[in-house]
């Protein structure tokens, strides 16, 4: 039991898949800046399914700068598979106005990690425009 | 001739029976050492095409020495062959390719100091069991020079843990073996667990034979959100952004071979710091000749 204990093998890990589904309910384009307008609301829905369960996930702008407060529906640690929403007032992600012309930029940045270690992140700019 | 007849009146007397035998012998041991290197390097988000060949295995010589010491009660273990591969590292001509470092890849390994400590007793006259702790300091990882596409591992930290021995001996056979589970910890937040297995042979008589030493380490680093603090990759060789770390496998295969004998382990460590004294020495005592020289040029 012990030899076998010690000799225990690398795993061979399997991917982690995470992808954006829909914006607003409509299959998205592969841009990932995404122009939106002073007033309005939307929906990232993103998708993840892993053959390991999920450990963790952030959601955040730059390095350590929150944004789950605009998660809708948080992921389960623990699930294999899953959607969770994104949902944000754009004057609420963005509350610089846009002046003289010039898009104010906000990224939104998830990764997500699962038992096994396997790794998967997605970026999208939303850019604010007048 | 007479010598002769004196060692071969001596020889029963070198040779053991029991584990009682072998207590207080010094079992230093200076060898080759054969080391297989196993990382696993899957990009993320492209296991499923790596997945197939997801590691890179890397061989190559080092040295062994490492001491063994055992009494009734206590099992003491030491290994300082890290000293040794720095000692030759040094002298080596750094342009030239290694095993460790070419145009491939470059490898990290450090492991540095492993001490052993363990209490036990012995179980009938052939075999004996200990139980205790062992520390060590851990580096190992691979970083890519080529566009191979394989993600670069880091493993490392203190390394600490509790182990069990267990010993057997008959005549001129003593044999060990070992498991040891450790835990991993470097800048705080990032942490793993190692497990050791290792199995060392001595062949021989009370001062000195003939030693053989299997070791296998299997590592493995948690994955996560990481460093949480901000100060914390300064104090480890982590990512000085914060990004979500993959977990990191890899394994360390050893298979060493050489002699035992009382007092190798001091002797080399004392022949080791005297070639560096003396060297320095020389250096200075150099300096300081180059230096009256040139005060004596200017008066």
């Amino acid at each position: 039991m012990l030899a076998v204990f010690a000799c225990k093998k690398i795993p061979v890990r399997t991917d982690l898949l995470l992808e954006l589904q829909t914006i607003d309910g409509q299959t998205p384009s592969q841009n990932m800046i995404y122009d939106v307008q002073s007033g309005e609301e939307h929906t990232l829905r993103f998708r993840y399914q892993s053959a390991s369960p999920l450990k963790t996930y952030r959601v955040l702008s730059g390095e350590d700068d929150d944004l789950s407060a605009f998660l809708l529906n948080e992921p389960a640690e623990g699930s294999l598979s899953g959607t969770f929403d994104f949902r944000f007032a754009v004057d609420d992600l963005i509350p610089q106005p846009v002046a003289g012309g010039i898009p104010q930029y906000r990224s939104v940045n998830v990764s997500m990690l699962d038992e096994q270690g396997s790794v998967a992140t997605f970026s999208i700019s939303i850019r604010k425009t007048e | 001739m007479k010598k002769w007849l004196l060692f071969a009146c001596v020889w029963p007397a070198l040779c053991f029976a029991q584990v009682e035998d072998w207590y207080k012998c010094d079992l230093s041991r200076l060898g080759y050492k054969h080391n297989v290197l196993t990382f696993e390097n899957a990009p993320n988000g492209e296991t499923a095409l790596w997945q197939n060949d997801p590691y890179t295995r890397v061989k190559g010589g080092s040295w062994e020495l490492s001491v063994d010491l055992f009494t009734r009660h206590v099992y003491f273990g030491f290994d300082g062959s890290f000293l040794l591969d720095a000692g030759t590292r040094l002298f080596q001509f750094k342009s030239k390719e290694r095993w460790f470092n070419n145009k491939e890849y470059s490898v990290d390994r450090g492991d540095l100091l492993p001490v052993k400590l363990a209490f036990g007793t012995n179980i009938g006259r052939y075999v004996s069991v200990y139980a205790g702790g062992q520390y060590q300091y851990t580096t190992l990882g691979i970083s890519y020079k080529d566009n191979s596409g394989r993600r670069d591992v880091y493993i490392g930290g203190n390394q600490r843990g509790a182990g069990i021995h267990l010993v057997a001996a008959y005549k001129w056979v003593h044999l060990r073996y070992s498991f040891m589970y450790d835990w991993i910890r470097s800048a705080k937040t990032y942490t793993g667990k190692a497990m050791t297995s290792e199995l060392a042979l001595h062949l021989g008589a009370a001062k000195f034979g003939g030693f053989m030493k299997i070791n296998r380490v299997y590592r493995e680093m948690n994955g996560g959100y990481l460093p949480d603090s901000r100060d914390a990759f300064t104090r480890g060789d982590l990512s000085s952004t914060y990004r979500m770390l993959p977990a990191e496998y890899a394994t360390q295969f050893t298979f060493s071979i050489g002699v035992y004998a009382a007092g190798l382990f001091s002797g080399v460590t004392k022949a080791g710091s005297k070639a560096l004294y003396d060297t320095e020495t020389g250096v200075r005592e150099e300096r300081n000749r180059q230096k009256r020289s040139r005060i004596e040029y200017k008066d």
